[in-house]
C-alpha cells in the first residue's frame, strides 16, 4: 500500500498527491501475515485499521488484475500508513471538488478522514454554494460505498450477464472504437447523459473529428430544456436565467420550485433567505402559483394551486394586465383578490421584482413571462443572462437516437444515464436498444439500460476520479479524487481519452489540459494548485448579455384559470415531476434517500398519486386506495394520496420510482427485492414530459401500506382537531406573525430581550419572585367556548393575541390596543405565546451549568425552506441507519431531524382548500430540565455542564421510558439491529449483506461516533464529535474557541443558514443573538423544559389586501 | 369424604339470627381434610384437567419459543413505534400486576379485618397472585433493549460501571416494588402452606411423596408451640403485606404518573390503580374458582357464598374505577391543560375509541348487573361477568398506555399503533405460564387452606 501525501505541496495546497510506494504495501501485507490476531481482532467495519486492511487486499487484488500494469506510471492514492510529519491520524482533511448534476457542476467540499471520503458539503468558497449543500450532494457518499455498486465490467451472453475484467471490457471498447474507422464512424453513436464537462466535450469534439460520421446524442429526463427553449423564443438565443432574488421585493414562481430540485436551487435558497429576514427594512414577499406543492410553496405568502394547463391563461392574464399597467378591479373572490394583489404588487416594485417560470410549462409561456418581467424592468436589474451553446433538447435528440438506433446503428455507447428507464415511453427505447448489434453502457452502477446493453463497464465514482464542469454561473469546477478508484476502474473521460487513441493519458493530465484554457494559458503550477485547492477557477463565469425580448405572439390561452372544475367525472390532469427525494430515479438505491420523508406529503419509501382531497373526494378514491392511471394503454398503480393545497382536477406523481435494477435497496426484480414505488415513466410522453391535459384514472378497491413519517392530512376528527387547536399563530409549537406587525412590535419594543433570560437561575426561583410582585399583563385566565362548538375550557390569551389577525388592517390603533407587559421574560416575546398564563416556576434552584460553554442552537422559521438538506446531512454525519419501508410505517425512523409540516385547515374547509402549510424542524432541544433524563433508570442519558443532553449508548439498557418522556419525541430506539453492528445475541443469517459488503458499506462510517447496535436509544448530540474536536484542536493551538466556530452537520448544510449553532455564554455569538430576539421561543415552553434549541418566530410578509383571518382558529 | 349429607341450605341467605355457615355439606374437620387432600392424592384427576394442563403447556411452549426470537432479533419484533416506545408487553405488565393484588389483598387484608369468608378462597388467591407477578415480573425484564445487561436495573455494584441504577427513576422504584411484592407473597403463601403440607407429607403413601412434602413443610409438627409461632409470624407478615397491596399499584402508577405525559401526569392514578387492581384481581379469582370448585368438588368449601361475596367487591372496586375515569375527564377540564384535555377526548373519540369503549363497557357497565343478586349467585353468569371485568382492565391499560402515547404532544409524531403477531403470541403465551403453573398448583398443593378453613367450620357438624 503506498502513502501519501503533500509533503511537497504547500501546506493549505492539500490535495492527495501522487507517489509510488511499493514497499510499504509490502510491509503492510507482511505486518498483516505476521500479526494475524491483530487483523482477527478488528472486525468491526467502521475502525480505520479494518479499512486499512480492507485497502490493502483491494489493492492487492487490482494488482493481480493487471489492471494496474494497465496504467503506467502506477498512481495510487491511498490511505496514511506512516503518519506524514503534519498529519495526525484520524485528523479531518477537506478538498473541494464538484460533481455534475444534470449538467451543471455542483462545486462541493468532501471531509476525508484517513484517506476515506466520509461527509460532503457546499465548496464554501464558490459562490453557487457558499458551504450550504442539498440532499443529493450529501448522498453521494452512501453511492460510493454502496455494496450494490457494479464491481466488474459485465457483458451479456445469451440474454443473461456474466462477469468480465475491466482489461476485457477496455479491450472491447478500443476494439468497437477502433472498428468504426472503417466507415468514419458512419454506425456508432454517443448517447450521454447531460454533462457539463468541458474535458468530456474536447474529447466529444476529438471523436466527432477523428469519426465525421459519428453521432453524439444528449439526453437527461430533467433538465431546464424548457427554460432555453423559452428564451430562445423570447430573446432568440439560448441563455441561462440568473435570480438575484436578494433584491426582490416581489418574487412569482409560476409552477417553478426555485429551492428544490439540486443545481442552482441552493444558491436560490441562500438569496430568497437573505431577502426574507425579517430584521431588516424591507422582506420579499412570494406568491406562488402551481398545482402540486413546492418547497417554494411552502414558503409563499400567497399560494394560489392551478392546473398545468390553465397556467397560460393565467400568464396570458397577468401581461394584459402589466401591459396595461393598472392593478385590476378587487374581486370578490379569492383568485381576483389574489390576482389584484399580486399585479399590484408588481407594478409596484419594478426592477424589483422576479417572476419564474418553472420547466414544467411550455416554452410559449416562458417566452410570455420573459415578456413580463422585460416590462416590470426586471430583465438586466434582478435578472441577468449568460449565454448558453444552442443545443437542441434532449426529447430530441434521444428521440434522433432512436431513429438512428433502429435503423443504422452499429454501436451504441451510452455514458452513464439510465434511458432504458427514463426516456419518454412513447419512444420504446428498449426495444430500439436491441436492434443495436453492439451496445455500451458507462456507468457507476449498473442499471435498467446496463441490463439491456451487451457491454457494460463500472467507470469510478465522481469521488474517485479527476473530472470537471461547468457550475450554473458559468464557472469552471475542478473535481478531484478522494480515494482510488475502490474497484480499479477508470473514469468515462480517461475510457474515451483511451479509446481515442490517448492510452497514456490519465484523468489528471486530460483535465489539466482543459484547465489550461480555463485558466488563460496560465501553465504554471502555483495557478493549477490553487485551482485544485479552491475546486473551480476564479473569475471564470462569464459576463452576462444584455437581451431584449421581442414581442411575441400572444399566447395560447386554453382554458380560463379562474374557472376551475372543482370536482366532477372525467380524465384528470397529469403532472409528472422530478421526484424530491430521488431526482429522475438516480438514487434508486440510496437507502438515505429513499427514506426521506418528502417534504410536504412525508411519505417515504415509495410515490403516490397525489390528489387534491375535494377532487379524490368526488371520485370516491380514499387516501391509501389503489388508482391506476393509464396513458396510451401503458398504465401503473399508485396508492393514492390526498394533499391539501393541490390543484383540483389533477393527479402530481413523482418521476424515478418503480425501478426495476436498482439493487437490494431500491428494488431489483432479479434479486427478488420489491420495487420501491411506481415507474411514472411509463406515463411519460415525447409530447408531454412533464404534463398532460388528460390522464384516465379508476380507483380500485385495494389498498396499499404507505410508509409516512408523519400522519397525512386525512386524520380521524378528533386528530384534526388536535391540529388544527396545537397550531394557531400564537402555538407552543410553530408561532408566526405578519411582517408589518413585526416591524411594529420591534420600533415599540426594540427586537431583543434582556440577556437575563438566557440565564438558567433567572427563568427558575429568581422569576418566581419577580413575577409573585407583577403578573403577566393580559394574561387572565377565563374559560371560553371554542373549535367546533365543543365545551372546552381554555385560556383567554393576552389582548393582542387576540388582536393579531386584524392588527395589520389599522395600524394606528395596534399600539394602543396591544397590551405589552415589560420586554421581559415571557411577555417580552413576540408573538406572545397563548398556553402561558402563568410564568414557569420551579421547586428548586436549577441546574448549574458551566459559565464558559453553553451550547445552544436557533432554528430561524422564516429562513428554513424545509429542503431536508439538514436531515440528510445529520444522516451521514452520524452513521443513522436506514431502516426500511415495513420499519417506517411502524414509525420507527431513525432520522435525529425531522421537519414536521402541518397543514392546519379551519373548521369550514374540510378539504383544507385553504389549509395553511406549517413547518418546522425538529431534532433534540437539549433541554436545561431534561425530561429524559430522571426517568431513566440507568442514567444512560445525563447532563453534561455545558447544557449537552447526553446519551451514553453502552449504558444504556433500552427501557425505552425517556422515549415516552420526552414531549418532542426525538429520541429514536434501535428497535432491531438496524446497524448491522456486532450484538450479543443475532439470528446467524441475518441481513442480505455478506460480511465483505458490510465491510465496504462500513468504510462510510463516520468513525468520530459509535455506530449504535440494537437496543440502543438514541438521538440529536449537537454533533458533539464536533465540539470536542473543536475544544481540542483550539485547546493544542492555546487559544478560545471562536463564537461561531463550531458547527453542526445540519447548520453547514443549511442553504438559508436558518440553523445556527453556538455557545450562548459568548457575547459575540449569533447563536446568543438569535436567541435573544424577541421572536426567540421555546418549543412547548410551559412545560419548563427550558429547551436550549430555541425557535424564531416565522414572519410571514402577506399583501396587505389580502390578509384575512388565518384558518387556525382565534378567538 | 364427608358421609353426612345435610345443612345444604343456600348460604347466601341472610338471616338476622344466623351467622352464614362457610362451610357447607356437613363437612367434619375430617371431611375437610379428606375433600381437600383428596385433590391431590387422586390418582388420575379429572379429564378436563389434562386438556387444559395441555392447551397451557402449548402456550407456555409458544411463549418460550417468542422469547427466543425476541432474544434473538431485537424487541422490534413487537409492534412498539416511535412515538408508542411502551406497547402490549407494558400493558400486559401492568395488566397481570393488576391481576396479582387480589391474593395478598384477601390473605393479608381480609385477614386483618377479621373477615372469616376468606379462608376458602385465601389459598388458591394467593397461588394466583404469585403465579400472576411472575408473568407480570417477565414482562418488564424481556422489555429492555439489552436483554443481556438486565442486570444493570438493579443496585448491584459492578466493577466496570462503577455506579448505581438512577434512583429518581419510576422504574427503579418499579423493580422494587414488585420484587418486594413477590418475595412477601411468596413467603406469606409458603407459610400459610405449612401446616397443609404436613397434612399432606402425613397422609402421603408413596415414598416420593413423602419425601418431598416432607422436606418442604420443614418439620411441621402441629404442636402447640408451632401454631403459636405461625400464628405470630402470619399476622407480622399480613401486617408487612398490607402497605404492600398498597404500594405495588401505587408504584407501578408512577411510572405513568411521574412522566409529563398527557394522559400519564395525573394525580389520581395511584389509588385508581389500586382499586383497578383489586377489581381485576378479584375477576380473576371467580374466573379460576368457579371452574376448580366444580372440578376438583370444592363446592362445600368455596361457596356461592364466597362468591358473591368477591362479586360484591367487584361492583365496588369497579364503581371506584368508574368514578376515576370521569374524575379525570373532569380534571382535564378543570385544570385547562390543553394537550391533557385532548388526550382525554382523543381517547373517547380519536383513532383508539373503540378501546375506550370496550373498556368502559366492560368495567363500568356489565359489572352494574351485580347490582342483582341473581347474577351474583349464579355461577357461570359471574364468569362470563368477570372475564368482561378482564378483558376490560387490560384495555384500561391499552387505552393508558398506548392512546396517551401514540397522541402526545406534537401531532408531528402522532402514529397509530399496530400489534405484531408476536405481540398477540406473547399475550396469549402469559395465559399459557399462569394456566399451568396454576393446574400444577390444583394438581400438588391443597387449593384451599384445610388448617384455616376448619377455623371457621361449624363446630357441632353433627
Amino acid at each position: 500500500m503506498s502513502s501519501l501525501n503533500t509533503t511537497s505541496a504547500p501546506k493549505e495546497l492539500q490535495w492527495p498527491a501522487y507517489e509510488p510506494n511499493a514497499e510499504i504495501r509490502e510491509l503492510y501485507v507482511a505486518l498483516e501475515r505476521d500479526y494475524p490476531e491483530v487483523a482477527a481482532e478488528l472486525t468491526d467495519g467502521v475502525s480505520r485499521r479494518r479499512w486499512l486492511q480492507l485497502m490493502g487486499a483491494s489493492l492487492a487484488l487490482s494488482g493481480v488484475a493487471g489492471v494496474a500494469g494497465c496504467r503506467q506510471p502506477v498512481q495510487r492514492i491511498a490511505p496514511v500508513v506512516f503518519r506524514p510529519q503534519d498529519r495526525g491520524t484520524g485528523e479531518e482533511v477537506r478538498y473541494a471538488t464538484m460533481f455534475d448534476f444534470d449538467g451543471v457542476a455542483v462545486p462541493l467540499l468532501v471531509k476525508t478522514i484517513d484517506g476515506r471520503p466520509l461527509k460532503i458539503d457546499g465548496n464554501p468558497d464558490h459562490p453557487d454554494s457558499l458551504g450550504s449543500s442539498d440532499t443529493f450532494s450529501q448522498a453521494r457518499i452512501l453511492d460510493m460505498y454502496d455494496p450494490d455498486r457494479s464491481q466488474t465490467p459485465s457483458r451479456r451472453v445469451d440474454g443473461r450477464r456474466a462477469e468480465a475484467t475491466w482489461a476485457d471490457f477496455e479491450a472491447e471498447f478500443s476494439r468497437l472504437l477502433a472498428g468504426a474507422q472503417g466507415n468514419n464512424g458512419g454506425s456508432l453513436a454517443i448517447l450521454s447523459a447531460r454533462n457539463s464537462s468541458p474535458t468530456l466535450a474536447r474529447l466529444r469534439k476529438q471523436l466527432l473529428s477523428k469519426y465525421p460520421d459519428a453521432k453524439w446524442f444528449e439526453y437527461s429526463p430533467i433538465g431546464d430544456d424548457p427554460i432555453v427553449a423559452g428564451t430562445k423564443l423570447a430573446f432568440g438565443q439560448p441563455l441561462r436565467p440568473h435570480y438575484a432574488f436578494d433584491q426582490c421585493r416581489v418574487v412569482l414562481a409560476l409552477d417553478a420550485d426555485l429551492l428544490s430540485g439540486g443545481g442552482v436551487a441552493i444558491k436560490q435558497a441562500r438569496l430568497l433567505g437573505q431577502a426574507r429576514d425579517p430584521e431588516s427594512e424591507w422582506m420579499s414577499r412570494i406568491y406562488c402559483v402551481e398545482s402540486q406543492f413546492s418547497l417554494t410553496g411552502g414558503s409563499a405568502d400567497h399560494r394560489l394551486a392551478l392546473p398545468p394547463s390553465r397556467m397560460a391563461s393565467f400568464v396570458a392574464d397577468l401581461e394584459v394586465a402589466i401591459a396595461a399597467g393598472t392593478s385590476p378591479a378587487s374581486g370578490s373572490d379569492d383568485k381576483s383578490a389574489f390576482f389584484a394583489a399580486l399585479v399590484q404588487d408588481l407594478l409596484a416594485h419594478p426592477g424589483q421584482g422576479a417572476v419564474v417560470c418553472g420547466a414544467s410549462q411550455p416554452p410559449e409561456v416562458q417566452a410570455a413571462v420573459w415578456r413580463i418581467n422585460q416590462h416590470l424592468k426586471n430583465l438586466g436589474a434582478t435578472i441577468t443572462f449568460t449565454p448558453l451553446e444552442d443545443r437542441a433538447p434532449g426529447v430530441e435528440q434521444i428521440a434522433a437516437a432512436c431513429e438512428a438506433a433502429s435503423s443504422y446503428l452499429k454501436t451504441l455507447i451510452i455514458l452513464d444515464g439510465n434511458p432504458a428507464f427514463d426516456a419518454p415511453a412513447d419512444l420504446k427505447f428498449a426495444e430500439v436498444l436491441s436492434k443495436v448489434p453492439t451496445t455500451v453502457h458507462l456507468a457507476v452502477t449498473a442499471n435498467e439500460t446496463s441490463h439491456l446493453c451487451s457491454w457494460f463497464g463500472n467507470v469510478a465514482h465522481p469521488l474517485e476520479c479527476w473530472g470537471d464542469g461547468i457550475a450554473y454561473d458559468g464557472s469552471y469546477c475542478i473535481a478531484q479524487p478522494m480515494i482510488a478508484p475502490l474497484f480499479g476502474s477508470l473514469s468515462t473521460i480517461e475510457l474515451l481519452a483511451r479509446g481515442l487513441g490517448e492510452t497514456n493519458r490519465t484523468g489528471l493530465e486530460l483535465v489539466q489540459q482543459t484547465a489550461a484554457d480555463a485558466l488563460h494559458g496560465d501553465n504554471s503550477v502555483i495557478a493549477w494548485q490553487e485551482a485544485v485547492h479552491r475546486g473551480f477557477v476564479a473569475n471564470s463565469a462569464p459576463a452576462p448579455v444584455a437581451v431584449n425580448a421581442a414581442a411575441g405572439e400572444p399566447l395560447v390561452r386554453g382554458a380560463d384559470w379562474k374557472s376551475v372544475a372543482d370536482s366532477g367525472e372525467g380524465d384528470l390532469e397529469l403532472l409528472l415531476l422530478p421526484s424530491r427525494q430521488l431526482h429522475d430515479g438516480r438514487f434508486g438505491n440510496c437507502g438515505w434517500l429513499l427514506e426521506l420523508p418528502d417534504f410536504v406529503t412525508k411519505q417515504t419509501w415509495g410515490n403516490a398519486a397525489i390528489l387534491s382531497p375535494r377532487t379524490a373526494r368526488s371520485r370516491g378514491i380514499r387516501q391509501g386506495h389503489l388508482v391506476r392511471l393509464e396513458v396510451d394503454g401503458r398504465q401503473i398503480e399508485l396508492p393514492a394520496h390526498l394533499q391539501p393545497g393541490h390543484a383540483n382536477g389533477t393527479v402530481t406523481v413523482w418521476l424515478g420510482f418503480g425501478r426495476t435494477h436498482a439493487g437490494r435497496v431500491g428494488g431489483s426484480v432479479d434479486q427478488g427485492v420489491p420495487l420501491v414505488g411506481a415507474n411514472a415513466y411509463l406515463l411519460r410522453q415525447r409530447d408531454g414530459m412533464y404534463s398532460r391535459g388528460k390522464v384516465s384514472l379508476t380507483s380500485t378497491s385495494a389498498k396499499e401500506k404507505m410508509a409516512f413519517t408523519q400522519d397525512p392530512f386525512e386524520l380521524d376528527k378528533m386528530g384534526r382537531i388536535g391540529i388544527r387547536r396545537r397550531l394557531g399563530d400564537n402555538s407552543s409549537l410553530i408561532r408566526s406573525g405578519t411582517f408589518t406587525d413585526y416591524r411594529q412590535y420591534i420600533a415599540d419594543h426594540g427586537n431583543s430581550v434582556s440577556p437575563a433570560t438566557l440565564d438558567t437561575e433567572h427563568t427558575s426561583t429568581g422569576q418566581l419572585e419577580k413575577d409573585e410582585q407583577a403578573p403577566p399583563a393580559g394574561g387572565t385566565p377565563a374559560l371560553g367556548r371554542r373549535g367546533n362548538g365543543t365545551a372546552l375550557p381554555v385560556i383567554q390569551v393576552s389582548h393582542r393575541a387576540n388582536q393579531e389577525p386584524e392588527s395589520h388592517t389599522d395600524q394606528p390603533g395596534h399600539a394602543e390596543s396591544s397590551g405589552h407587559a415589560e420586554p421581559n421574560g415571557h411577555d417580552s416575546q413576540w408573538p406572545q405565546g397563548h398556553a402561558l398564563h402563568f410564568p414557569n416556576q420551579s421547586l428548586t434552584p436549577g441546574p448549574k451549568y458551566s459559565d464558559v460553554n453553553k451550547w445552544g442552537m436557533s432554528i430561524d422559521l422564516t429562513k428554513c425552506v424545509g429542503c431536508n438538506a439538514c436531515v440528510i446531512a445529520c444522516q451521514a454525519e452520524n452513521n443513522i441507519p436506514v431502516v426500511g419501508k415495513e420499519e417506517v410505517w411502524r414509525g420507527r425512523e431513525m432520522h435525529w431531524m425531522r421537519i414536521d409540516a402541518y397543514f392546519v385547515e379551519s373548521e369550514d374547509d374540510p378539504d383544507g382548500e385553504h389549509a395553511e402549510f406549517k413547518f418546522q424542524p425538529v431534532a433534540c432541544m437539549h433541554c436545561e430540565n431534561a425530561p429524559c433524563e430522571t426517568v431513566c433508570p440507568v442514567a444512560a442519558t445525563v447532563h453534561s455542564d455545558e447544557g449537552l443532553n447526553d446519551m451514553v449508548y453502552n449504558r444504556c439498557i433500552g427501557t425505552r421510558y425517556c422515549g415516552n418522556n420526552c414531549p418532542y419525541k426525538v429520541r429514536r430506539f434501535n428497535y432491531l439491529n438496524y446497524s448491522e453492528a456486532i450484538t450479543f445475541l443475532k439470528y446467524p443469517t441475518e441481513g442480505v449483506y455478506t460480511e465483505q459488503e458490510k465491510k465496504l458499506r462500513g468504510l462510510g462510517m463516520n468513525p468520530q461516533v459509535t455506530v449504535r447496535s440494537r437496543g440502543v436509544m438514541e438521538k440529536c448530540t449537537y454533533c458533539v464529535q464536533r465540539i470536542q474536536n473543536t475544544k481540542i484542536r483550539a485547546r493544542n493551538e492555546h487559544r478560545p474557541i471562536g463564537p461561531n466556530e463550531i458547527t453542526t452537520a445540519c447548520q453547514d448544510a443549511c442553504p438559508t443558514r436558518a440553523i445556527v449553532f453556538g455557545n450562548l455564554a459568548d457575547t459575540h455569538s449569533d447563536v446568543r443573538k438569535n436567541s435573544l430576539s424577541v421572536r426567540a421561543y421555546q418549543l412547548l415552553d410551559y412545560l419548563n423544559n427550558l429547551p436550549r434549541t430555541r425557535f424564531l418566530a416565522r414572519v410571514r410578509n402577506p399583501h396587505p389586501s389580502l390578509v384575512h383571518a388565518a384558518p387556525a382558529e382565534h378567538h | 369424604m364427608a358421609t353426612i349429607v345435610h345443612d345444604q341450605r343456600d348460604n347466601t341467605y341472610e338471616d338476622p339470627t344466623h351467622r352464614a355457615p362457610l362451610v357447607l355439606g356437613g363437612l367434619n374437620y375430617g371431611g375437610i381434610t379428606d375433600t381437600v387432600a383428596g385433590v391431590v392424592e387422586t390418582r388420575k384427576p379429572p379429564f378436563a384437567w389434562y386438556v387444559a394442563f395441555g392447551i397451557s403447556l402449548a402456550l407456555l411452549a409458544m411463549l418460550g419459543a417468542l422469547i427466543v426470537h425476541l432474544f434473538m432479533k431485537g424487541v422490534g419484533v413487537w409492534g412498539n413505534s416511535n412515538p408508542t416506545f411502551w406497547g402490549w408487553p407494558i400493558v400486559n405488565f401492568v395488566f397481570w400486576v393488576g391481576i396479582g393484588h387480589a391474593g395478598t389483598l384477601i390473605s393479608a387484608i381480609l385477614f386483618l379485618f377479621r373477615q372469616n369468608w376468606r379462608t376458602g378462597i385465601n389459598r388458591a388467591a394467593e397461588a394466583m397472585t404469585i403465579f400472576a407477578v411472575i408473568c407480570a415480573g417477565m414482562f418488564p425484564g424481556i422489555h429492555i433493549g439489552r436483554i443481556w445487561v438486565f442486570y444493570w436495573l438493579f443496585p448491584i455494584p459492578t466493577e466496570h460501571l462503577a455506579m448505581w441504577p438512577q434512583f429518581r427513576s419510576p422504574l427503579l422504584w418499579d423493580v422494587f416494588a414488585v420484587s418486594t411484592y413477590f418475595t412477601v407473597s411468596l413467603l406469606f403463601w409458603y407459610m400459610g402452606l405449612l401446616p397443609d403440607l404436613a397434612t399432606l407429607r402425613d397422609r402421603a403413601t408413596g415414598k416420593w411423596r413423602k419425601m418431598i412434602y416432607g422436606i418442604f413443610s420443614l418439620g411441621w409438627s402441629g404442636s402447640a408451640r408451632a401454631w403459636h409461632r405461625y400464628e405470630i409470624a402470619y399476622m407480622i407478615l399480613a401486617a408487612l403485606s398490607t402497605p404492600l397491596v398498597l404500594s405495588v399499584h401505587t408504584i407501578v402508577s408512577f411510572d405513568f404518573a411521574v412522566s409529563q405525559l398527557p394522559g400519564w401526569h395525573t394525580t389520581i392514578f395511584p389509588p385508581y390503580f389500586v382499586a383497578g387492581a383489586i377489581f381485576s384481581g378479584f375477576a380473576m379469582v371467580v374466573t379460576l374458582l368457579v371452574p376448580a370448585r366444580e372440578l376438583f368438588g370444592l363446592k362445600n368449601l368455596i361457596t356461592v357464598r364466597h362468591l358473591e361475596n368477591m362479586n360484591k367487591i367487584i361492583m365496588a372496586t369497579g364503581l371506584m374505577v368508574g368514578t376515576a375515569y370521569a374524575i379525570e375527564f373532569f380534571i382535564a377540564y378543570y385544570g385547562q391543560v390543553e394537550v391533557e384535555q385532548f388526550a382525554f377526548l382523543n381517547r373517547a373519540r380519536g383513532h383508539f375509541a373503540w378501546a375506550y369503549w370496550i373498556m368502559i363497557t366492560c368495567n363500568v357497565l356489565i359489572p352494574q348487573l351485580f347490582w342483582f343478586k341473581f347474577f351474583r349467585t349464579n355461577v357461570w353468569l359471574m364468569v362470563v361477568i368477570c372475564i368482561c371485568v378482564n378483558i376490560g382492565m387490560w384495555f384500561e391499560r391499552f387505552v393508558i398506555c398506548v392512546t396517551s402515547l401514540n397522541r402526545d404532544f406534537l401531532p408531528s409524531s402522532w402514529g397509530y399503533f399496530h400489534p405484531t403477531w408476536v405481540d398477540i403470541g406473547m399475550l396469549v403465551g402469559s395465559f399459557g405460564l399462569f394456566g399451568t403453573l396454576f393446574l400444577l398448583f390444583c394438581r400438588f398443593l391443597p387449593a384451599v387452606a384445610i388448617a384455616e378453613v376448619k377455623l371457621v367450620a361449624p363446630t357441632e357438624a353433627h
